[in-house]
């Protein structure tokens, strides 16, 4: 066989006979529940960014709140002769309004926690586990302490001595999240580290970044997009919960979260709604997103585990 | 053995010595607490005196110092809002959040663990279907949803057990416990059922997919070809086997609930050490914080250890000396 | 042609995958018997059924593969057709089973004397432990493992690889059975590990008079001490006889390749002559005779599958155009 070695057979990783990307997508729906799941995720995701658009009132805009219509039931009139579908909040928003804001900074904040997250976390574990030696043990300890740590524990911290913001929750959930990536990276590179086409490329003088960027990181990329969706489903739940403790968004751009715990004092009056339509939005995203990852890693599994 | 947990004694102070680095920086350099513990229009020399009385207007390292000599002698400074020894403010509320949290585990074991035996076992009926669907419910929801959906429905509106607080309680060894009583019982329930669910789920799919594994290995298949009982292949071959990774998961979501106890107890008014923290992030008492974060480490590194020794007891492979080594 | 009745008759014993409405074929038509005492070797590539014919043997299909038709008559007694109770009294008792891989088939967890004490106690509930771990010890010691007594208290990580087949091997023995089904036990073991397990369990079998049926993709290992061979080929018995005629005048194509491709077997001085091609995987088997695409001397006739007849006086194969001359023996 060695007489054989074509170098651009060997340098090249194996790349599976491209299929077109509407199969792919189609053998991804194929399954109902995931199906299902595609459809009101994309309905929740045009909902968020048409939000200032289809929204009867905007929230932020202080003038237009009037606390005398706060806890309104669903469909009251407003004072200004508007209709509450979904009824009123404490502070006297439109509370479908207030939802359609919020599920934007519920979905957003998470995402760029995640992708920053990602980018800290590949490259940590990449240098780890090209770099070997000292740096990986150090840099490994680092991760290893982090994830024996609470995510929720870690971030609730760093924003109670923050303090609230929407910039400060990303970094806050970023700083929880980096360390699961940077432990798949570095356990993925070192297994491809040690097959063939590395090591072919090796013997050929490729300079390291080039391998690893080039050579690895394409095969760990599978995985990466599954756990960064799951993630992303743990980070909405975890925003919205440092949220309903007051920690993550600030009162004047509530999340989902706020919004909820803007409700917990009527529930007992028997004024549900102000907590319960949140939370069934709420859930929805999140179970949307956890059934479209685990359908991802359904269907991405054989490629990479091949 | 020794050996074993003389080099655990010494990892286990080195990451409290690290975090307790780490959230000395994090907590005295970010901002300054007398400026948030005093109103906007205090005076300067208020404000000043202050500074003083806290300590903070001593150089960094001497802070540092100051701090890390404190915490060897279990001295975690003053609470500012209960001006009382802040570590024995938190062992105080420490009992009820660690009776939550074994509740919960306890709970979670007891309906995580046969449901995924169930499921593992027979994968393809309706039941288990239902059940793996409740399951994926079980693990996406917020745990503070979670329970505000329980207190709706069992307490607002069946009104068959109470909002909050712990109930009676019964003291035992100068602590007072719920779970001894049937009024406390009743109020454990449902925070002890929120917290819960989410980690009945997480048991309940690891059993499930460990017991369809361990199915398919060649020993339960060499057990069946020696004529072994099918309750006995159950009990002994595949049940000891599915059980080693699930000890872990408990193991590390105990640390997890302790963690997600934080918002159970604001939701239930549970007056343990997570309500505490929450009260005293909003109040500003950041010694009461650091002392939480401090105790909490402990803790977590306690469980770990525990995992590892209940490991290595059921998993004769685990040798205690490499046990660290491998992650 | 004084023989004693067979012990154990495979009789069409059909075995399919259910996978909804549709049934998947994966064993057809097998058909062989086993007499007492009598080493039968079943040899074929990975996929060609044998392994599965063992399972079939021994009740330990798992849905949703089932046998569909057939029978596995034991001492006259249709095991098919018994209920699982009635199976499990036999299943190591009186046939026992050693699998291929001894470090997956002991459990990792459990001391060897508890894999040993339970099987003994689950076909002799009157003993009592101190009398099982006796047997244990003796039953170890007979299959040539040193220092019994102090393996018994051992999890099977503290031993080697050639110990641990031994101990499945003394597991097996436990009750002298009637048959022992071998299914590769020693392809995952060192060569010299191999010839000595090898020699100890044939021997053992010899001595007590246990039939043993040997399933191996090594046609060389079987020739070197089995009385009979099968030859399966995508789940078909295609050619079976004695050791001597099947090797020396196979009759069957396949099995002439799959002679002719072991250099050991191939005449001196030829190159080795690999058969053609591959064998089909499950349900994409051809119809009529399987090995048609891969067969030089196939005719329009195979297109129907030829049934397994007798081709010599103790020599069947399923085929239209068999061999009838020997191998040329090198000179």
């Amino acid at each position: 066989m060695i007489e054989q070695t074509d170098t651009a057979a060997l340098t090249l990783p194996p790349n599976p006979a491209r299929r077109p990307v509407y199969e792919d997508l189609l053998d991804f729906l194929r399954d109902p529940v995931a199906a299902v799941a595609a459809f009101v995720f994309l309905v929740i995701i045009m909902l968020a960014i048409a939000a200032p658009w289809i929204a009867p009132q905007n929230p932020y805009d202080l003038a237009s709140l009037n606390i005398l219509n706060s806890g309104l039931p669903p469909g009251s009139s407003s004072l200004t002769g508007g209709v509450y579908l979904l009824g009123t909040d404490s502070q006297g928003r439109d509370l479908l309004s207030a939802m359609l804001y919020g599920l934007g900074i519920s979905l957003a904040v998470p995402f760029a926690s995640v992708l920053i997250a990602l980018v800290v976390g590949v490259t940590v574990g990449l240098v780890a586990a090209y770099s070997g030696g000292r740096l990986d043990t150090l840099l490994m300890r680092l991760v290893d302490f982090q994830l024996g740590f609470p995510p929720v524990l870690l971030a609730l911290v760093i924003l109670a001595v923050s303090g609230p913001g929407l910039g400060k929750t990303t970094l806050a959930l970023a700083t929880a999240y980096w360390a699961v990536f940077a432990r798949l990276v570095r356990g993925a590179a070192q297994s491809e580290r040690q097959k063939e086409y590395v090591v072919a490329a090796r013997c050929l003088a490729i300079p390291a970044h080039r391998i690893m960027f080039r050579h690895i990181l394409p095969n760990v990329i599978s995985p990466l997009i599954v756990v960064g969706a799951l993630e992303w489903g743990a980070c909405v739940s975890l925003e919205a919960t440092l949220s309903f403790l007051g920690l993550g968004s600030p009162i004047t751009r509530p999340s989902l979260g706020m919004l909820i715990a803007n409700g917990l004092s009527y529930i007992m009056a028997g004024r549900y709604w102000v907590s319960i339509y949140p939370g069934i939005l709420l859930m929805s995203v999140v179970l949307c997103i956890n059934i479209l990852g685990d359908r991802l890693r359904e269907c991405l599994n054989p490629r990479f585990k091949a | 053995m020794i050996s074993f947990l003389a080099k655990r004694i010494m990892q286990a102070v080195a990451v409290v010595l690290a975090t307790a680095s780490m959230v000395f920086f994090a907590v005295f350099i970010i901002g300054d607490p007398a400026q948030l513990l005093y109103s906007q229009n205090a005076s300067a020399a208020e404000v000043e005196a202050a500074r003083r009385y806290l300590g903070l207007d001593l150089p960094l390292y001497q802070q540092y110092f100051n701090f890390m000599g404190g915490l060897l002698h279990g001295d975690l400074g003053r609470s500012f809002v209960y001006g009382k020894p802040a570590l024995g403010v938190i062992l105080q509320r420490l009992p009820a959040t660690l009776e939550l949290a074994f509740a919960s585990v306890v709970l979670a074991v007891v309906v995580g663990l046969p449901l995924g035996l169930y499921c593992g076992l027979n994968p393809r009926t309706i039941r288990s279907r239902l059940i793996m669907a409740v399951s994926a419910l079980g693990v996406s929801l917020p745990t503070f949803w979670i329970g505000i959906i329980i207190m709706l429905a069992f307490a607002v509106n069946l009104r068959l057990l109470p909002t909050g607080g712990r109930g009676n309680t019964l003291t035992v060894l100068g602590v007072p416990w719920s779970f001894l009583t049937i009024d406390g019982l009743r109020h454990l329930l449902l925070p002890a059922a929120s917290l819960a669910l989410w980690q009945a789920s997480l048991i309940l799919r690891l059993t499930r997919a460990g017991t369809e594994e361990v199915l398919r290995q060649d020993y339960v298949r060499f057990a069946r070809a020696k004529g072994i009982a099918p309750g006995r292949i159950l009990w002994v071959h595949v049940l000891k086997n599915v059980l080693a990774p699930v000890v872990t998961m408990v193991g590390l979501s105990l640390g997890g609930t302790i963690a997600f106890s934080i918002v159970t107890e604001s939701i239930f008014s549970w007056p343990g050490a997570g309500k505490l923290l929450i009260d005293s992030i909003y109040a500003f008492d950041r010694p009461i914080v650091v002392a939480y974060l401090m105790l909490a480490v402990t803790i977590f590194v306690l469980i770990n250890t525990f995992v590892d020794l209940i490991y290595a007891a059921i998993d004769p492979r685990v040798t205690l000396g490499a046990a660290d080594s491998g992650s | 042609m004084s023989e004693p009745d067979p012990i154990l008759v495979v009789s069409d014993l059909n075995v399919s995958l259910a996978s909804g409405k549709r049934m998947t074929p994966i064993l057809r038509e097998v058909s062989f018997a086993l007499r007492p005492g009598e080493i039968l070797g079943i040899v074929g590539e990975s996929g060609s059924g044998k392994s599965l014919t063992a399972s079939a043997i021994m009740g330990l299909l798992e849905p949703p593969v089932r046998i569909v038709s057939g029978a596995v008559a034991f001492k006259g007694r249709d095991l098919a057709a018994l209920d699982e109770k009635a199976v499990r009294a036999i299943r190591g008792n009186e046939i026992a089973m050693v699998f291929q891989d001894p470090a997956m088939s002991l459990n990792p967890l459990l001391r060897i004397e508890t894999q040993m004490v339970e099987s003994i106690v689950a076909h002799d509930r009157g003993c009592s432990r101190h009398a099982a771990r006796e047997r244990a010890r003796a039953a170890l010691e007979t299959v040539g493992v040193p220092a019994a007594a102090k393996r018994l208290r051992a999890y099977p990580h503290e031993l080697s690889g050639g110990m641990r087949q031994r101990v499945s091997i003394a597991i097996a023995m436990l009750h002298s059975p009637a048959v022992i089904i071998a299914d590769e036990p020693t392809t995952a073991l060192d060569v010299t590990i191999q010839a000595q397990i090898l020699d100890e369990m044939t021997q053992l079998c010899r001595k007590n008079g246990t039939a043993l049926i040997w399933i191996s993709h090594d046609l060389s290992l079987l020739s070197s001490f089995a009385d009979r061979i099968c030859v399966m080929y995508a789940g078909r018995v295609i050619e079976s006889g004695p050791c001597g005629e099947v090797i020396g005048a196979p009759r069957h194509p396949y099995s002439r390749g799959l002679i002719l491709s072991v250099p050991a077997m191939a005449r001196a001085g030829k190159d080795i002559e690999p058969i053609p091609g591959y064998p089909p995987r499950v349900g994409m088997v051809p119809s009529g005779c399987a090995f048609r695409p891969r067969c030089h001397r196939a005719s329009p006739a195979c297109a129907v599958q030829p049934p397994l007849q007798t081709v010599a006086s103790q020599q069947s194969a399923a085929c239209f155009h068999p061999f009838d001359d020997k191998l040329q023996v090198p000179a």
